[in-house]
């Protein structure tokens, strides 16, 4: 019998707007999928079959409130454009380092769309959508390389670093043209592709402090997020920025969280910061400009335990971000080798700490772990047939 | 200083690589010594940036485009430095582990030890547990630097311990542990001698562990 993806993802719909019936936890962890279904690398990230299959499996297994499809998306741009990617045993594909690919403004003026159904792995993400709505009944979130990020990937962050210091006029201009001839295009692309969605989010892995500054993230971040915003807001699509990290590291964090409110329309925290600056603090900025909040777990604490402080951590974070709703748990990339009863206490201690109304004292509510399936059992009730494990320890 | 020293110290400063190159050529082409362009010019360079830091009056790309420049210009002069029998005083190893590619922190803090005066045997990015074993082996450093910047690759860094103690090298090497997602709390767990927020704070973790600690090279 087919899965039913619609209760949480109303889970996650209420969520975002008020108080659903219990806190939604979810999150992307291609990597921890391929990890227990044993696919190696390049497989994995070149199969839209396995890859949706694989993740699908995995969020049905712990009981995840949606299904979401992760993955390198930051890298799926720059390899269209020719950088190349390198598939290792235990991490996700890697961009290979290597020279800028616009060295000139002659480079960036000859710079051309790339086919998306013909492109690196262009063709593999379309497909991934189409699959991953015909599976759960609903269009896939359709993700993207945010256009600081992208430029940081063509061009590598030292080139970034010396033109947005010595020739900004020449930065722009390749932002400006990765944004108008790559990424627009591509995102229109997507959206397109069946089932078409209204709604795609770019992925920012180096708009991060302190790898970049203040400065750079006004001058470089901001207001290429506002270009795409703008050009797909006349046809009704929502195109936001999931900006990067690292706000536990700036002087006053409380106005980059405001302005990624303002370019995703919601607040999400990623640990180490929640845990440095207090959940507090993004409740407080949620709730004041009135947008749901998403506070991810720490993927370490998640992969190394004890069962006891993941427990804790849930509850510490349900108590004082969710009394009011507008919370979801997030499960952010977690190792390949996360212990399968670690993320079981995480869900359970969601379920168990997250139903509205939230009691006044959840110091009071005992927790046991409950009991579960070996995923290898669950995976061949599926039918799957699991495979030896590459790169990894037996 | 010397017009020209004070010219490269800028250069490397501000982060012109082009110009730290042409610099420090001239330099060397004007008659002064290697040892005097890369103490007084490069390295005084170098320590300026850490301490503009440690200020917080350089963020990461300024940092990385001074040791940009510095890297440009001990390329310069590097064979000359190599024939001083007295120099450098200690060797560090320097590695980002397998499938992890993020060279920028590795980088910076290969600039910065190497302005406290350490050799640096850098192995790139995406190296194997083996990779560092065989280099531990073959360098006998006194500083192993491991760089892990993703959760997915953190775990790696406690099988290099692991491995190093399993070839019997471990007791000969202080190792430093460095990333952007690492702590304290990391290094810790995994058995480490030490980790530092920053590059120009690994410089003088570095320094202190080979019991340098109050040497005043340290950026």
């Amino acid at each position: 019998m087919a899965h039913d993806w619609l209760t949480g993802r109303r889970r996650v719909a209420e969520a975002t707007e008020g108080t659903p019936d219990c806190v939604p936890i979810y999150g992307p962890m291609p990597e921890h999928a391929r990890y227990l279904t044993a696919v190696p690398t390049e497989s994995f990230y070149t199969s839209p079959e396995l890859f949706v299959e694989a993740q699908l499996l995995l969020f049905e297994y712990y009981g995840l409130d949606l299904p979401y499809l992760g993955g390198d998306v930051h890298n799926i741009e720059a390899e269209a454009l020719g950088r190349r990617v390198i598939y290792r045993p235990r991490s996700a594909p890697l961009l290979e380092p290597g020279p800028p690919l616009l060295q000139s403004r002659t480079d960036v003026e000859r710079l051309q769309t790339p086919d998306p159904h013909a492109a690196g792995r262009m063709p593999f993400a379309l497909e991934v959508y189409r699959l991953a709505g015909e599976r759960t009944g609903f269009p896939a979130d359709r993700w993207f390389c945010a256009p600081f990020s992208l430029v940081c990937a063509v061009q590598g962050f030292p080139r970034v670093a010396h033109d947005a210091l010595h020739d900004p006029a020449f930065l722009h201009g390749v932002m400006s043209a990765l944004v108008e001839r790559v990424l627009a295009p591509w995102i229109r692309c997507g959206l397109h592709q069946p089932p078409q969605s209204w709604a795609a989010i770019g992925h920012d892995p180096w708009a991060t402090f302190p790898i970049i500054s203040e400065r750079l993230y006004r001058d470089f971040v901001w207001p290429y997020a506002d270009m795409l915003h703008d050009s797909f807001a006349g046809e009704g699509c929502q195109v936001v920025l999931a900006s990067g990290w690292g706000e536990a590291r700036v002087e006053n964090p409380i106005p980059i969280l405001e302005e990624r409110i303002r370019l995703r329309g919601a607040l999400r925290g990623l640990d180490p910061d929640v845990q440095r600056l207090g959940p507090d603090l993004y409740a407080e900025v949620a709730a004041r400009h009135g947008v749901a909040l998403g506070l991810a777990l720490d993927a370490r604490l998640l992969r190394d335990g004890p069962i006891e402080a993941i427990v804790a951590r849930v509850k510490h974070y349900i108590d004082r971000a969710g009394r009011n709703g507008r919370l979801s748990l997030i499960i952010n990339h977690v190792p390949g080798d996360t212990p399968t009863a670690h993320l079981h206490a995480a869900v359970a201690a969601t379920r168990l700490y997250g139903s509205y109304p939230i009691a006044d004292n959840l110091d009071a509510i005992p927790f046991v772990m409950p009991a579960y399936e070996p995923f290898a059992d669950f995976a061949r009730r599926r039918g799957w047939a699991l495979g030896q494990r590459e790169g990894f320890p037996p | 200083m010397t017009e020209p020293l004070q010219e490269l110290k800028d250069a490397v400063i501000e982060g012109y690589a082009e110009q730290a190159t042409a610099l420090a050529r001239a330099c060397l082409e004007a008659g002064i010594p290697a040892e005097e362009i890369f103490e007084r010019g490069i390295i005084a360079g170098i320590q300026e940036t850490g301490l503009l830091w440690d200020c917080n009056r350089y963020c990461v790309p300024d940092v990385v485009l001074a040791a940009d420049a510095f890297n440009a210009a001990v390329a310069v002069i590097e064979r000359q430095l190599r024939e001083r029998a007295d120099w450098p005083r200690h060797k560090a190893v320097l590695g980002v582990v397998e499938g992890d590619v993020h060279d920028l922190g590795k980088n910076i803090v290969s600039a910065m030890l190497q302005g406290a005066g350490f050799q640096v045997v850098d192995l790139g990015v995406d190296n194997p547990v083996e990779r560092f074993v065989a280099a531990v082996r073959s360098e006998r450093p006194a500083i192993v630097g491991i760089g892990a910047y993703l959760s997915t690759t953190m775990p790696l860094v406690a099988e290099i311990l692991r491995a190093l103690e399993a070839a019997g090298l471990r007791s000969g090497v202080k190792v430093l542990v460095g990333g952007v997602l690492t702590s304290q709390q990391f290094a810790d767990e995994v058995g480490a001698d030490g980790w530092a927020p920053d590059a120009s704070s690994a410089a003088r973790l570095a320094l202190r562990l080979v019991g340098r600690g109050d040497d005043s090279t340290a950026p």
